[in-house]
Order: structure tokens, then C-alpha cells, then sequence
């Protein structure tokens, strides 16, 4: 027994030297975020492999070189909020959080869980450096400035037409009938057509934006703030037709579980050739698949059209800069770092190495991201903008309301029940 | 997996009674009362009794955001939980997974058990193997699955080769729950094995011996000898199973399907989760808590009963 | 007494055939995906889809610095090595003088403080997590890996002072009296009569916490948050995994790298490492 524990504890102490060595070399790499008074604390979502992750990392490394000052990162991806406001229920929220407005978030300037940056905008000298389009969005209905709106974002439709032109499809589908005959010629060549995360909002974006092509926008915000689809002739239309293009087959199977995830690998790796997708998905697809690739609009309904062209989400609603509560006793701290990320250098950087649309005012075209350029180049000619619904619908109704589209990709759920299921989730909550 | 259980303590024949009136709890460290188990108490209280006190005391109480102040509600969260569509889905899942997964996992492990302490050829590396899925963390098996059960990863790569068409496993609420299963099993089977095998090992040579030479074979042998033998033990490795799927689906779930598609992988235990921290309406999720803990009381009530010791 | 019948002799064919089959279907079906995620972590997307199961083309490094790099892998691998040593010691710390104490308690108290802590197990782990939160909040410790080194200690509590407690009964009274004879206090009584004699029952503790210290995700998660500082490389491996199309190879090499150290451990402790776990579930 005594030679084992000898010989035991020589590992154990050989293991231990081993791993304590880089435990010591990083040990400033370990110290919390949020500790010191003097450390700006902010949550981003700009993580990951998120496109302007590592901009956004480089320019915040960038900042600190330059002014001495420490900032600390918390990255999170979707779940931001939730463990945002978690902290926020603990009192240790970050004081900037760099996020969308969506679901949740929607209601944090009335909670006071962030504060309105209506006075900042003037103060800082930022307002005549944002596109007053984008600040009109980010302003809540009692005219507070929710956050500094950051990132712009657009949806078109992208198309493989290598893959389309395999199948026979020698143009992009711009209507319905044409998008479903060219579902038809994908399938028989063993090509997926339309993929899209049926199970998470990417899905719910898509059907959304189907019944969009049925009513005038007005309209569509009344329906997409009350959720009463069944009280506007057009919405039904729009969900009708989006049960005639699923059981048509334009979605490929099993669509009804897939992510925003899926259906980007799904698209990349050619096993798809049609994604609805965020222009900054497509900042992240490999030069030689954006070869053959073509950005377009969602086709327009062959019938009862309300739109002109094909339809692609156009939303000033990227990322926002949120001053939370803790933030507000550290807005000498804030200031600095915020007009930093609205200089001209700062976007710029963002145009051209993250193929991120910006919503501060530049002239930087991105020249390396060819998917991103094509997208921010369709004209009102080519494609009818419409809403992201986002913004209308209530914070409680929109998990619900996710669950619910997902059962709507689903074969065998007719139209009556998309609409039940729709105003249930809005009642539910 | 690897969750830390265990049964009420056999009241061990070694330690007689000592009435305690004969001895004095003066000056000596052998006094009647443990006080060096003081810290050890005071930190499992206030860690694992005091939380689970305060999910029962907010069971009661309508809490319906983070941000929101909450107020005492009766049993207004029991009275919505139990008309709930989803919590009964949840309940539905939660059922399938284990009177479908625990049986098929204590079987299958008891077999590979058996096999193992014949100590047929391979025997050693058969052994090396079977504890290695007990090592690997949630996310790890979650990230590997994620991949395997991806439309187009392996899983589907090898049936096209085959001939058999593919699934979206994780994506198909036929199949979903059946992958999640799929999971437990492939991480518990060997970690169940491991644990048979050594109680197996225990097993008198003498009894085996007098079996074969009584003419049973490998079936007999396992099932007329070893099972009844083991049959105790193989009780509480179930039990501790049993819990590990009941109470750790949450993390699995999380990790791989987030519940979905619609509610077909919403377990009880990920309900809890996601009432608290997706949708935020924490009484719910605390009730869901206390029916959690009451199923897990009545499972392993029925476990022992069936695995109880018959000699 | 009397041969087995002829119909049984199929039966037992079938169970010595199918008992070794189905062990190396098992061995088979849990070689395959290491196989396969061993060979992923080398290869892109394209390739991992293509081709599941051929060799990569190159065996370069880059899917590794990737992960490593974008889940700050590094600081992760240094955080749980911190949080489960700091947490083992702490359980050694609470558990061996509950134990001593327990083992030789006479009388109704210390039944009693057994049983309560052998009502762990019953303890319904993921529903006590927001309650877990809010304590956390009330401390202060919200975030940080201090409150998880606090709290993972008390969860092992039950099984390690079951384990020690039993050890620390099987000292005869008479090494005990010749101690204290010889004017030792409880203390030194403690560390040089039982404690020698413990060390295989501590080495099970720690190895079987050693595990579940560093496989912990949930309460990692939600109880450390987003901080890369400070999060744990079971929180840090899932991050890899995004909404905006996941890079399957750098997961697949995040993956494999956040096993190498449990690996490690194992391939040099395997027989302690098992010997530990069964006794774990014997004892329980």
C-alpha cells in the first residue's frame, strides 16, 4: 500500500506542477470581469463566431491600449438576455449591454432594467451620426430612446444556382408558382429546397414575413401587435398560402426542427440551395460558396399580392448599445467608450473586416463580403421591403409564439390551427 | 450520469447500542454530541436543504418575471400546472423516457456485466471501454451527439451507406425523445455495466462452479445464478439510474433540443429549467419542482419494491 | 441431480452468443463516435459532412487554436482545475471532521445527523437551481466561482461522510484509547490514528468528486454566468455551438479538448478510478 501512495502522490504532484503552470501564467486572465470600480463591464452578443465577434473584441483591445482603461467582456449568444436579467435580479448586472430588441430586451426600458439614452445622443454629439431611420426604430411608443442603435441588419433570400441550375432551374423563382415548380425540380434531383429553423425564430421571421406579402404594412402591425390574424382577410391569406407552399413540398423534411444553425450548415454544405438568412449569416459563408450564390427576396405570392416584388426584411434592429442601471453611475466611463465605437475608424473597421451592416452613417462598402454587398445593394426595384415583426410583438407572447410557428412547419396542421395556435400565444401569456 | 446517491445506511451489525446514560459526554472527545460534524451540517443545510425549502415555499407563490416582485398565490401554480397541455407533455415524456430507458439500460448492462466477469478473450479492454462514457461531461456528450445526430452527420452517413434512408433525428418529434434516449443509454449502459460487474465479481466461485457442472448454460447461468444473487445490488445501481435520468434530463435537453420540437423532448426536470429561466415564471417552475420530487420519491419507492432482495 | 433438457441447451447457446454480441455491439458503438469526433476535430465542415468517416486530409492544428481561441478555452481549463481543487479540499475539510465525529458519536444526535445527510440523494438536483441563484444573489457571490466552491462541497457532503464515517468505524477502540492515553488531544487523535488508516476511503472521495466537480454544467452555468474570466470549461465547450451556423470541427476539437485531462486521469488511476465508483454505489 505504501508504494502506492508514494507512486500516487508523485503523479499527483506531477499533474499538479503540470496544470498549476498555466493556472500562474494566466492569472491576470482570470481576475472577474466586474471587479474594480474603475472597470466598464459589457455584455455583448457580438461573441463567438458571430460575425464582428473578433472586430468587436479587437476594437474594444484597441480602446484599452489606447486610453489605459479597463473594460471587461461577458459574451452570451441568444441567452443574453435571460442571463442578463438575471444579474439585473441580483444587482450585478454589466453596465453596457450590446444586444437586439426582441422579445424580452422589449421591455426592459419600462422595467428600468436599462435607461432611455434620449439625453445622451444629444449630449455625446451622437444623434446627427445615426441614421434617423434607425434611431425612429430603436424609440419606444412613450418616445424613449431605447439604446444607441449599433448594427443594421437586412434578411434577403439567398439562392445556390449552381445547385438550382443541377435541377434544371435556370432562374431564380421570383413568385410563389415559380418557387414551387422549382421545388419540385430540387427534389427530383435530390436537392433540399428551402431550408429554414423551423423549431427557432428563424422560422418564425419566415412565416411572418409570408403573411407580410398579404397585407399592407400598416396592417401587418396591427395584426403582429394584437396577434388577431383571424380579424385581417389578408393575414389569413398569407397563412393559407404559407400551408400551400409547405405541403408543396418547398421546405425541405423534418423542417420543423431545425435552427437557424441547421439551416445555414444545411445551406453550406449544399444539401439545401434556398435560406432566408441575416445578412450577417452571410458574411460568415467561404468565398467559393459565395461564388455561386445569388441574394434575392422571398418569391412574391402568385395571387392576392399585396407587394410588388419579391419581399426581404429590412430592420435597423441589430445590435444596440443599453446603458443598464449600474451603468448609470458610471457614464463617465461610458461616454469615452461609446463615441469610440461610433468613430468613423471604429465602423468602418466593422464594414470591412466583419461584413456588418452599421447604422452609424459611413460611406465604407464592404468589398470583402461579396454576399453582404449584393444584399445591401437590391433596390426597391428588385425587392419590397417589409418589417421586422420583432419590435411588435410583446415580450410574454414571444416564446409562446416561437413553439407555436414550429408546430406550423409541421406536416398535417392546417391553416386553423396555425391561427389558433398564433393568437393563442399571445393570449397565453 | 455520475450523480452522487445513496441508500439509507444499513444499520451495521458491528456497533451494539450504548445506552446512552452510562457513559458521562464529560471532558472526553467521545461525547453524544458530533460537534465536528457542525460545519459539515451547517454547510449542507444552508446549500442543499435551504434551496429546496425555498423551491417549495416559492411553489406557492405567482412570480411571473425576473424583474417582477412576487406574491403569495395558494396553490394557483398547482391549480394551471395540472391543466397545462405542456406540463402533461412533460409528464408523458418524463414517463416514456424511463419506463423505456431504465429497463432497457439495467438489462442490457447486466448482460455486458456477465459477460465481462466470464472473462472471455478481452476481457481487460472490454473493461477499459465500459467506464469511459462515465467520464465524459454533459456537454461533451451533447456536443459529440450534436454532430452524429446532425441531418447530415454520421448517423445518417452510415444508413445512406446502408441503404436505409436518414432522419433528422434531433429535428422529428417522432424521434426526438427516442434520441434523448438514445443518449442516456449510450452514456449509462457502461457505467451501470461497470458497477454490476463488480458486485458480479463477488459472486462465490463455488455456486458457478456447481451450476455448470449441473449443466447450465451461459442463460441460466446468468439469469437462474448471478440475477437473483445481484439482484439487490442491481437495485440500487437502477435507483441511482433512475435519478440520474429523472433529475439530469435537463441538461441533456438543454444542451441538444431546448425541448423542442414543439414539447417533445420537454422533460420534467428541463420544464423546471425552462419556467425559471426561458420563460420566466418562476412559481410555475418551483411547482413543477415539488411534483419532480414527489415522482422521484414514488420511482424509487416502486424500484425497491421490484428489485427487492428475494433470499 | 438431473441434466439440464435438450430445448434449454439453445436457450444457453443463444445467451453466451448474444451476451458477448451485444458487449461488442456496445464496445463497437462507443469506439465509433470517438472515432469519428477524433477525426472531425481535423476537418471543416464540408469534409466532416461529405465524408463522416474517412481520415482528414491534414492533420493541422487549426480547428484547435480556433476553439481554443474563440471559447477562451484556456482561462476555462483554469478555472475548472481552480474550482474543483479549491471544492475538493473544502469537501475534505467539512467531511473528515464530520466523520470522526459521527463514527464515534454515541446516542440519539448523532443517528439523527446521519440520517439527515443520507437524505441527500433524494434532493431533486436542476429544480433547487433558481432558489440556488437567489441565495447566491443574497451573498453577493452571484457570478463569481467563489459561491460554486462554496456550494459543490455541500452536494458531496452525503455520499463522502457515508463513505469516511464507515472507514473511520472500522478503528478498534483499544488505538484510540492508547492515544488519548497517552494525553493526545481529539485533534491529534484525529490526524494520527484515523486519518492514516482513511486514506483509501479519501482517495475514493476525492476521486468520485473529482469527476462531478468537473463535469458540473448546469450550476456552472447559470450560478458563474458569461464572465470568460471566470467560467468553467464545461460552460465554455457548449459556446462553440452557434446560432449563425456552427463550425462542426472546431466544436468537435473543443470537445476533444476538454477531455484530455479527465482522460489523463483516468488512463493513470483507471483501477482506483473504478474501484472508486463502485464503492460509491456500494455504500450508497
Amino acid at each position: 500500500m505504501t508504494d502506492g501512495i508514494s507512486r500516487r502522490t508523485l503523479l499527483g504532484a506531477g499533474l499538479g506542477a503540470g496544470l498549476l503552470a498555466p493556472i500562474l501564467a494566466g492569472c491576470s486572465a482570470l481576475t472577474p470581469a466586474s471587479s474594480g470600480p474603475g472597470t466598464l463591464s459589457v455584455h455583448t452578443q457580438l461573441s463567438g463566431a458571430v460575425a464582428g465577434a473578433q472586430t468587436f473584441t479587437d476594437v474594444v483591445a484597441a480602446y484599452r491600449r489606447r486610453t489605459d482603461r479597463r473594460v471587461a467582456l461577458l459574451s452570451n449568444g441568444s441567452d443574453l438576455p435571460i442571463v442578463f436579467e438575471t444579474s439585473s435580479l441580483a444587482g450585478k448586472e454589466a453596465d453596457v449591454a450590446i444586444v437586439n430588441m426582441v422579445g424580452r430586451t422589449l421591455s426592459w426600458t419600462g422595467e428600468h432594467a436599462t435607461v432611455p439614452v434620449n439625453q445622451y445622443l444629444d449630449d455625446w454629439g451622437l444623434r446627427d451620426l445615426i441614421i434617423p431611420e434607425a434611431i425612429d426604430e430603436w424609440t419606444d411608443p412613450e418616445g424613449r430612446v431605447r439604446a444607441f442603435p449599433f448594427t443594421r441588419t437586412n434578411w434577403p433570400v439567398s439562392f445556390n444556382t449552381a445547385l438550382l441550375e443541377q435541377a434544371g432551374v435556370s432562374e431564380i423563382p421570383t413568385t410563389s408558382d415559380q418557387l414551387i415548380a422549382a421545388a419540385d425540380r430540387l427534389r427530383a434531383a435530390g436537392i433540399g429546397p428551402v431550408t429554414v429553423g423551423g423549431s427557432d425564430w428563424s422560422g418564425q421571421k419566415l412565416l411572418m414575413q409570408v403573411i407580410q406579402g398579404f397585407v399592407s404594412q400598416d396592417e401587418a402591425a396591427t395584426v403582429f401587435s394584437t396577434g388577431k390574424i383571424s380579424e385581417s382577410a389578408g393575414a389569413v391569406r398569407g397563412v393559407q398560402h404559407f400551408v400551400e407552399l409547405r405541403d408543396a413540398g418547398v421546405f425541405v423534411d423534418s423542417v420543423q426542427g431545425f435552427t437557424s444553425d441547421s439551416e445555414l450548415t444545411q445551406f453550406t454544405t449544399r444539401k439545401a440551395a434556398i435560406v432566408p438568412a441575416m445578412s450577417s449569416a452571410l458574411a460568415l459563408v467561404s468565398k467559393e460558396r459565395a461564388e455561386e450564390v445569388t441574394v434575392g427576396g422571398w418569391p412574391v405570392p402568385s395571387k392576392h399580392a399585396a407587394i410588388a416584388h419579391p419581399s426581404v426584411i429590412k430592420s435597423y434592429n441589430g445590435h444596440g448599445i443599453w446603458i443598464s442601471e449600474n451603468g448609470r453611475d458610471k457614464l463617465d466611463l461610458i461616454k469615452p467608450f461609446v463615441q469610440y465605437l461610433y468613430s468613423a475608424a471604429v465602423t468602418s473597421e466593422f464594414v470591412l473586416d466583419s461584413g456588418r451592416d452599421m447604422s452609424r452613417i459611413t460611406e465604407t462598402v464592404s468589398r470583402d463580403f461579396p454576399l453582404v454587398a449584393q444584399a445591401s445593394k437590391l433596390t426597391d426595384d428588385q425587392v419590397t421591403p417589409v418589417m421586422l415583426p420583432d419590435l411588435l410583438v410583446p415580450d410574454s407572447a414571444y416564446e409562446p409564439m416561437i413553439r407555436a410557428t414550429s408546430l406550423a412547419y409541421g406536416s398535417g396542421t392546417s391553416a386553423d390551427r396555425i391561427i389558433d395556435l398564433f393568437e393563442r400565444a399571445y393570449t397565453a401569456a | 450520469m455520475a450523480v452522487l446517491v445513496e441508500e439509507p445506511p444499513v444499520r451495521s451489525a458491528g456497533t451494539p447500542p450504548r445506552p446512552s446514560r452510562r457513559r458521562p459526554a464529560v471532558g472526553t472527545a467521545r461525547g453524544s454530541f458530533p460537534t465536528f460534524a457542525i460545519p459539515a451540517l451547517a454547510w449542507y443545510g444552508v446549500f442543499m436543504i435551504g434551496p429546496v425549502v425555498a423551491m417549495i415555499v416559492i411553489a406557492f407563490l405567482s412570480w411571473p418575471g425576473m424583474l417582477v416582485t412576487p406574491t403569495f398565490a395558494g396553490l394557483d401554480n398547482f391549480r394551471v400546472l395540472f391543466s397545462d397541455e405542456t406540463f402533461w407533455a412533460a409528464v408523458r415524456n418524463s414517463t416514456v423516457q424511463i419506463v423505456i430507458g431504465l429497463p432497457i439500460m439495467i438489462v442490457l448492462a447486466f448482460l455486458l456485466a456477465f459477460h465481462v466477469v466470464q472473462k472471455p478473450r478481452g476481457h481487460r479492454v472490454l473493461r477499459y471501454l465500459l467506464f469511459i462514457p462515465a467520464l465524459i461531461s454533459a456537454p461533451a456528450t451533447a456536443m459529440m451527439f450534436y454532430a452524429m445526430l446532425n441531418p447530415d452527420g454520421l448517423v445518417n452517413g452510415v444508413l445512406e451507406t446502408l441503404g436505409i434512408g436518414g432522419k433528422a433525428w434531433l429535428a422529428d418529434p417522432a424521434t426526438a425523445l427516442g434520441a434523448l434516449i438514445v443518449v442516456d443509454l449510450w452514456a449509462g449502459i457502461g457505467y451501470s455495466a461497470v458497477l454490476i460487474a463488480s458486485r458480479l465479481d463477488g459472486v462465490d466461485g463455488e455456486v458457478v462452479q456447481a451450476a455448470r457442472m449441473d449443466g447450465a448454460g451461459s442463460w441460466r447461468l446468468a439469469w437462474g445464478v448471478y440475477w437473483p444473487i445481484a439482484r439487490d445490488f442491481i437495485g440500487v445501481v437502477a435507483m441511482l439510474q433512475f435519478l440520474s435520468m429523472l433529475f439530469s434530463s435537463a441538461q441533456n435537453v438543454l444542451l441538444l433540443t431546448q425541448g423542442g420540437p414543439g414539447t417533445a423532448t420537454t422533460t420534467l426536470s428541463y420544464l423546471v429549467y425552462q419556467k425559471a429561466f426561458v420563460d420566466t415564471d418562476l412559481g410555475y417552475s418551483q411547482a413543477v419542482g415539488v411534483v419532480l420530487f414527489v415522482f422521484g420519491l414514488v420511482g424509487m419507492f416502486i424500484i425497491r419494491r421490484v428489485l427487492r432482495k428475494t433470499h | 441431480m438431473a441434466k439440464a433438457p435438450v430445448g434449454t441447451k439453445l436457450r444457453d447457446r443463444i445467451g453466451s452468443i448474444t451476451s458477448g454480441t451485444v458487449a461488442w455491439i456496445y464496445a463497437a458503438l462507443l469506439i465509433l463516435p470517438f472515432y469519428y469526433f477524433v477525426v472531425s476535430s481535423f476537418k471543416d465542415n464540408d469534409g466532416i459532412f461529405e465524408s463522416p468517416l474517412a481520415l482528414p486530409a491534414s492533420w493541422d492544428l487549426d480547428n484547435f487554436v480556433g476553439a481554443i481561441r474563440q471559447a477562451s478555452l484556456g482561462p476555462a481549463i483554469a478555472n475548472s482545475v481552480i474550482t474543483t481543487v479549491a471544492a475538493l479540499a473544502l469537501t475534505l475539510l467539512l467531511a473528515l471532521p464530520a466523520s470522526f465525529a459521527l463514527a464515534r458519536a454515541t446516542g440519539r444526535a448523532g443517528k439523527i445527523v446521519e440520517g439527515l445527510f443520507s437524505l441527500g440523494f433524494l434532493i431533486p438536483s436542476f429544480a433547487a437551481l433558481f432558489p440556488t441563484f437567489l441565495l447566491a444573489a443574497a451573498m453577493g457571490l452571484f457570478h463569481t466561482r467563489t459561491f460554486l466552491v462554496l456550494l459543490l462541497p455541500a452536494t458531496a457532503m452525503p455520499l463522502a461522510i457515508v463513505i469516511l464515517t464507515q472507514f473511520m468505524r472500522t478503528i478498534p477502540r483499544e488505538l484510540e484509547e492508547a492515544a488519548s492515553m497517552d494525553g493526545a488531544s481529539a485533534w491529534q487523535v484525529m490526524r494520527q490514528v484515523y486519518l492514516p488508516i482513511c486514506i483509501p476511503g479519501i482517495a475514493t472521495v476525492l476521486l468520485l468528486n473529482f469527476l462531478s466537480f468537473w463535469n458540473e454544467y448546469l450550476y456552472a452555468l447559470v450560478l458563474i454566468g458569461p464572465d470568460t474570466a471566470q467560467r468553467t470549461i464545461q460552460v465554455a465547450l457548449p459556446t462553440l455551438k452557434v446560432d449563425a451556423g456552427t463550425d462542426y470541427g472546431m466544436l468537435m476539437a473543443g470537445t476533444l479538448f476538454t477531455l484530455l485531462p479527465v482522460y489523463l486521469v483516468y488512463t493513470i488511476l483507471q483501477r482506483q478510478m473504478q474501484k472508486a465508483l463502485v464503492s460509491g454505489a456500494i455504500k450508497g
